[in-house]
């Protein structure tokens, strides 16, 4: 409960002083002290007695005299005791703590927060990455609208390709919860085919046909992982992404010229 | 801007409400730590691709890193997860220990018993150094205890200089989980009846190195199991295939 302040601070000579404010206090705080709950007292009494010289300095402006207008404000209250027992119960102890103690944890949990961002967690953190490919002066491809493939918990799409001295570039993205983290799996066993009946291993393959890992860049809902197929015909029509492993199987078209698509 | 006058209940909801968040802004902040070895097993599950999730049948704490063996149908999944603990302020007055996913091997699953080599670790404490860790698969549920006999034949490279070796080993196995053994570790007592890790410890971590590496200069590899029940009557006597190559 926030302390009010009255009209009185502001009318100096009127304000009810000396033995009538004394009233007044020794009333509010007389009440106050039934409170349970300690650290609502303060504001308690604040409130109280905020209300209490509102009222003499209503009635001192009437033409009552100072310690009468404090006697009568304080009468038509009641008792102390029988109020501070009803405030009492507006200001239950245990929801008086609990809050104080949300209050805490807000603070905790938000120093842990600045700690937690402070350390080397987010300095390997998000919205950072790699690529060897320069895609600046590379003429994009013009990839068709096709919905993204389901992966485990991973959603993996084409984000874009490039086509230039015989070597496909590819971006693809894996996105999924923030949890879950990197797919380690994706860009080590990818392999490709074209419509020429070309087929391009993994990584492993360092002179022939192959699907290479090139970079990767990662922010909180996705992961993106640059490879390359290479040696790739000028004249295919379309080259193929593929993933094939421990039951997990999955495919996507990269069209190399209009109308592409197998 | 006077904000709107709340009931405590109000307020209180509201800054658990908002703790819950700031915690979760923490844990995305860490990079969404796993706090048990078994999330983070699943964890690699789903980042390795591995269709689906498997039976976690055995763990193995060692001691930094903790082992966790799954099996499906037609794969043998081990993770090694980092056990890792960040100071959050300094000298450790504030640590959160987590685990860290790191690498999971995948094997194919044989219809012989199996022989899985999964790096190096210390998994027991009176281990000054990593010792090689042998995961034996089999399909003898009513066994209790295994002793494997393993010939290595070949030619090895240790410090530049070419080393021949043929020599016979024998380790007693014990089971940890369902379908799977774990080579006990050689007790000082009876050194001369185990793998010899001490004395042949650096020929042995570069044989399966080689293995492991899917070196061309594969040493001659023969293995051979027999399997006890719990009262110590033979169950059956077979060879054991190693597959080192992963998928």
């Amino acid at each position: 409960m926030e302390p009010r302040r009255g009209n009185a601070a502001a009318a100096d000579d009127k304000t009810p002083a000396g033995a009538a404010h004394e009233r007044i206090a020794a009333w509010s705080r007389a009440a106050a002290r039934e409170i349970r709950f300690r650290p609502d007292r303060k504001a308690v009494e604040a409130e109280l007695s905020a209300h209490l010289e509102d009222r003499a300095q209503a009635l001192l402006a009437s033409g009552m005299g100072e310690d009468e207008a404090a006697e009568v404000s304080v009468a038509a209250m009641g008792d102390a005791r029988e109020i501070g027992r009803a405030l009492s119960r507006i200001h239950s102890p245990l929801l008086g703590w609990l809050w104080v103690a949300s209050k805490w944890l807000v603070v905790s949990a938000l120093c842990f927060l600045l700690l937690a961002a402070r350390a080397d967690w987010l300095a390997s953190g998000f919205l950072e990455g790699s690529t060897s490919l320069e895609w600046s002066g590379a003429q994009l491809l013009k990839l068709p609208a096709a919905e993204p493939v389901r992966a485990g918990d991973y959603r993996i799409s084409v984000r874009r390709a490039a086509f230039r001295n015989g070597v496909l570039w590819v971006t693809v993205r894996a996105a999924g919860a923030p949890w879950l983290g990197a797919p380690k799996a994706l860009a080590s066993y990818l392999g490709a085919a074209d419509s020429l009946g070309g087929v391009y291993g993994e990584n492993t393959d360092e002179n022939g046909a192959a699907v290479r890992y090139a970079g990767e860049r990662r922010a909180l809902f996705w992961y993106e992982y640059d490879v390359t197929v290479s040696p790739c015909p000028a004249d295919a029509a379309w080259v193929e992404l593929r993933y094939d492993r421990m039951g997990v199987r999955f495919a996507l078209c990269v069209p190399l010229s209009e109308g592409g698509e197998p | 801007m006077k904000l709107p006058h709340m009931r405590r209940r109000t307020r209180l909801l509201r800054n658990l409400l908002l703790a819950l968040l700031l915690c979760a802004a923490a844990w995305l902040a860490m990079g969404c730590p796993c706090f048990t070895a078994g999330a983070a097993f699943r964890r690699m599950e789903k980042q390795y691709l591995t269709g689906g999730p498997a039976e976690i049948v055995a763990t193995l704490d060692a001691r930094t890193e903790y082992l966790t063996v799954g099996l499906k149908d037609d794969y043998v999944l081990i993770a090694a997860n980092g056990r890792v603990s960040t100071d959050i302020l300094a000298d450790g007055l504030l640590r959160i220990p987590y685990w860290a996913p790191g690498i999971l091997r995948c094997f194919p699953r044989k219809e012989e018993s199996t022989l899985l080599f999964c790096g190096n670790y210390r998994y027991d404490a009176s281990y000054s150094r990593a010792d090689p860790v042998f995961f034996l698969l089999d399909r003898h549920p009513e066994a209790a205890e295994a002793e494997m006999t393993l010939r290595l034949a070949g030619e090895v490279e240790l410090n530049g200089v070419s080393v021949a070796f043929d020599e016979t080993y024998s380790a007693r196995a014990a089971r940890v989980g369902e379908g799977i053994f774990l080579l006990c570790p050689p007790a000082k007592e009876t050194e001369q009846m185990s793998f010899g890790w001490q004395r042949e410890r650096a020929m042995f971590n570069r044989i399966f190195g080689s293995i492991f590496g899917r070196n061309d200069s594969l040493p001659v590899f023969e293995a051979a199991v027999r399997y006890y029940d719990a009262g110590g009557a033979l169950l059956a006597e077979e060879r054991v295939a190693m597959d080192a190559r992963m998928i």
